[in-house]
């Protein structure tokens, strides 16, 4: 019943923008993404490597982590060769998930990171993204004045005595793994003996996942559980349903408590409970709040587009919600504002105070595990305590010179009949459920978001949002 | 032109960026079009920034890297052959300062690329039309640790029965560890000068010269040593000091080993005459220890060398290789101690001018020698080379930098110094005669 209605992918998906390499743009929502042997080359991970040690100065040390791509370890010489010829040191972490990378900076001192990875997307795209010193990822204003360095190719050369020097880091995915059993109650997880099937997807967490789990004391079963740039398994985007058939299949086969799926890089997680049916990242990220804010009164960070159950979970916890516009950058900027102590995204990735502040695929699991061994409850009997909704993405065209104009039309046509946020877009909200539209960054359109409890009002307020555009179009007009 | 006489060697981060470096590797890809390539270092700081601008180029194209990591350019280009490798790139700039770097290029035959190789090379790199392939044709990077077939094949080469005193200065290069440890091997007690490994050279600069090889000459003297022995940055030269701390010359170096080493030997128009005094066929090449290999080569020569500690045993492979030449000349003074060797050789007077010359005025102010030299006996491989019997001298264009050289010998300085005007008259009119 979690199965909501989204045959579509998540809204990452939907905005990222891979950025045009050549066309004076070079980062998307997710940092340089590229297609290799088109347009991601070794010559652009040079000079982006060079970028980055002409914005951070010489002297400074950036860890370089990197996920199972066919194509990684080529960036990551080309990255290391940009790196030393401006000056500044390399430490290589070598194969692991990107939240690990933000661990490792907070670990290791170092003054910003590097991870090479497309996460979910296909294998022959990968990506460059960047990273500050306390794990977090660079802010799209710091993106842009790597942009302005990298086009104008205003770099500063190290002289041979000044060149950087490369280190190698390979024990940080062990620390990192004991990090995370000490944040949970070891002895209550494994006491459970839960059994949990794992699919990777062939991507970087493909260790360190079932390793964790084994020490928890589950019986794991390991589903594309080996490092493989070609993902022989599946595509590595787990948001899609039909990508996790097999998972699904091996939750029942194996009556298996908990099934766990990754993207390429390991930042996020999605659930299968132990009937086999897929939950939402929104309800993941809900009840991981459940999980770590128990008995804690705190904050919660969530995007717009969250499903309300974040709302339901909140009030059961006695927590403050706190809405951001959407995006990774948004929510951990909101989270250290405020130091709140849970922040997420409805693709399976939450970020966790007192951690790394970036999402987290893995430290999530431990969490869950914990809440289900606590409370001696299934996964679904915990999801069973909070209602359930329905969702629908779609969308409708509309000129980019109108965008602003409409968004303010529905406000002012809305702002009486509705409870209205307008942080990312509009979205209107009522005892049926909510609608978000919102403007596309990249696309001519409006992106149209809703959720209710029931098919038939999902429908009824799908409808109703395509029309509150082309009305407020026409009435421009 | 990027290639030189023994490879690409230029100031770091001012011609030779990551980028160069990414498009050397992506052209010699484009040429070899697939199959596996062995990727080795000297001890430079900048090693590691070229290194893995061309790892990264090399899979980008398909190419398949076998990396060596720090290793002396003998043992890479002996690898290359012996691992099967479509070729071998060794990023050094062998004995130049440290703010250079290289790249030198050797075949599946373990020999460096020739002028038209490189020129091959060097036209993908100028046209940018590198080979690039798809995301599942990616190259693959290994780590390659064959050093020891290497010291097995020279150690079983030579025949060492007696015991010396050694001192080694490597340079702080990439010879310094294997070289004491080849010459412990084969029983003599090693003094080391300068063997840990440090881009910064610190103990001396990477050249073997008399005057970089102070300490060496001192060490030597004090502890009363057989032999010294110092190598450039990468160890594909050495040369000696003798037991009585005398820095050997350059040609009586070479003139030692060519008498031990057979009867057909190669070597450089620059060379001394004492070569032609010591052996029985002497064939010369242009400036370079390729063109040195291609002679060696061509004429399935005995051995050949340069005056500058380069010298090569095909017997082996063909790269000038310093830490074989360490072991050949240690079985060599069993025999008779260096320095009688070095006495029973004859002293010549050797006198080396330059003159400034722009790169692109040159190739005409050698033609305008060509047309003026009314000499008979003329060698011009690689300028121009007189003969008179009892001395020489010869006129040629640096490889590296803007200067014209005069190089003359004679068996007394009045001698040389006649044959030194003569070649200066003869270079004066020919600049004249282009403005």
């Amino acid at each position: 019943m979690k199965l909501s209605l989204i045959k579509s992918t998540s809204i990452d998906d939907i905005d990222n923008d891979c950025g045009e390499i050549m066309n004076g743009k070079l980062f998307g929502t997710f940092g340089t993404r590229g297609i290799i042997g088109r347009n991601l080359t070794p010559n652009v991970a040079t000079k982006l490597g060079l970028s980055l040690t002409t914005y951070l100065g010489k002297g400074k040390t950036i860890v370089i982590g990197y996920d199972t791509r066919t194509s990684s370890l080529m960036l990551e010489h080309a990255m290391i060769s940009g790196i030393i010829s401006g000056g500044c040191h390399v430490k290589r972490v070598g194969l692991i998930p990107t939240p690990v990378l933000s661990y490792t900076l907070t670990r290791l001192n170092a003054d910003a990171g590097v991870m090479i990875t497309a996460s979910h997307n296909p294998p022959q795209y990968n990506g460059i993204k960047f990273w500050n010193s306390d794990g977090s990822a660079f802010l799209p204003k710091q993106d842009r004045e790597i942009e302005k360095i990298f086009f104008n190719e205003d770099f500063t050369l190290a002289k041979w005595n000044e060149l950087g020097k490369t280190e190698e880091f390979l024990g940080i995915p062990r620390e990192y793994i004991d990090a995370i059993k000490k944040r949970v109650n070891m002895n209550t997880i494994k006491k459970a003996k839960f059994k949990v099937v794992v699919d990777a997807g062939n991507g970087a967490a493909s260790e360190i996942t079932p390793t964790l789990l084994r020490e928890l004391g589950c019986q794991v079963v390991e589903l594309n559980c080996k490092f493989d740039g070609f993902f022989p398994g599946r595509n590595p985007n787990p948001n899609e349903l039909e990508n996790l058939k097999n998972l699904i299949e091996h939750v029942k086969k194996f009556s298996a408590d908990l099934g766990l799926a990754h993207d390429g890089d390991g930042d996020r997680v999605i659930f299968i409970d132990e009937n086999g049916e897929y939950v939402t990242g929104d309800r993941s990220f809900a009840l991981s709040c459940f999980s770590f804010l128990e008995k804690k009164r705190g904050i919660i960070v969530a995007p717009v587009a969250t499903s309300t159950v974040i709302r339901d979970v909140a009030e059961r916890v006695s927590a403050k919600l706190i809405w951001t516009p959407i995006g990774e950058p948004s929510i951990v900027g909101k989270m250290k504002e405020l130091n709140a102590d849970i922040g997420g995204e409805e693709n399976g990735g939450v970020i966790f105070r007192d951690w790394v502040w970036a999402r987290e695929g893995i430290l999530t699991i431990a969490y869950i595990l914990e809440m289900m061994a606590k409370k001696r409850k299934t996964f679904s009997e915990l999801d069973n305590e909070f209602p359930t909704y329905r969702q629908i993405k779609t969308s409708v065209s509309c000129p980019d010179e109108k965008k602003s104009q409409v968004s303010k039309r529905i406000q002012e046509t809305f702002s009486d009949k509705y409870e209205i946020i307008t942080i990312d877009g509009v979205k209107l909200i009522n005892d049926d459920g909510w609608l978000l539209l919102r403007p596309s960054g990249t696309e001519p359109i409006f992106r149209v978001f809703a959720e209710a409890k029931t098919n038939k009002k999902l429908e009824e307020l799908k409808d109703f949002g395509l029309n509150i555009v082309k009305n407020a179009l026409s009435e421009l007009d | 032109m990027l290639f030189g006489t023994s490879g690409i060697r230029a100031i770091v981060n001012k011609r030779l960026t990551s980028n160069l470096a990414m498009n050397i590797s992506m052209a010699l890809a484009t040429y070899l079009h697939e199959g596996n390539i062995i990727l080795g270092r000297d001890t430079r700081t900048s090693g590691r920034m070229i290194e893995s601008a061309m790892v990264s180029g090399f899979l980008s194209s398909g190419i398949n890297v076998y990396s060596a990591g720090i290793i002396p350019t003998p043992t890479l280009a002996f690898l290359t052959k012996y691992l099967k490798m479509e070729a071998g790139v060794m990023v050094t700039a062998s004995h130049n300062p440290p703010e250079y770097n290289g790249v030198k290029l050797w075949d599946q035959k373990g020999m460096a690329y020739t002028p038209i190789m490189e020129r091959e090379i060097e036209e993908i790199i100028n046209q940018a039309n590198f080979k690039r392939v798809q995301w599942d044709k990616i190259g693959k990077e290994f780590r390659v640790d064959q050093t020891h077939k290497y010291i097995e094949t020279i150690l079983n080469s030579v025949d060492i029965e007696k015991k010396f005193e050694i001192v080694v200065d490597c340079a702080n290069g990439s010879g310094s560890k294997i070289t004491p440890y080849v010459i412990r091997s084969v029983g003599s007690s090693v003094v080391t000068l300068n063997c840990q490994k440090d881009g910064f050279f610190p103990g001396r600069a990477p050249e073997p010269t008399e005057k970089n090889l102070f300490q060496l000459i001192k060490m030597v003297k004090i502890l009363n040593s057989n032999l010294g022995l110092a190598h450039d940055g990468d160890a594909d030269r050495v040369v000696a000091v003798d037991d009585k701390g005398r820095f050997v010359p350059f040609d009586k170096l070479l003139a030692i080993y060519a008498m031990n080493e057979g009867k057909k030997i190669v070597t450089t128009v620059d060379a001394s005459m004492l070569l032609d005094e010591v052996c029985d066929t002497i064939i010369r090449t242009k400036v370079g220890d390729v063109a040195v290999a291609d002679g060696i080569l061509k004429n399935r020569a005995d051995f050949g060398g340069e005056p500058s500690g380069s010298f090569i045993f095909p017997s082996i492979h063909l790269a000038p290789d310093g830490i074989l030449a360490a072991l050949k000349l240690i079985e060599i003074i069993q025999k008779e101690k260096l320095s009688s060797l070095v006495d029973s050789l004859p002293n010549f007077v050797t006198i080396r001018e330059k003159f400034s010359c722009k790169e692109k005025d040159k190739k005409n102010i050698m033609d305008r020698v060509f047309e003026e030299s009314k000499y008979e006996d003329i060698l011009t491989i690689d300028g121009l080379r007189v003969n008179f019997g009892d001395s020489w001298f010869l006129i040629r264009p640096s490889g590296t930098e803007p200067y014209i050289r005069i190089t003359c010998e004679a068996k007394d300085e009045k001698k040389a110094k006649q044959r030194l005007e003569e070649g200066k008259t003869l270079l004066m009119k020919a600049m004249k005669t282009l403005k």
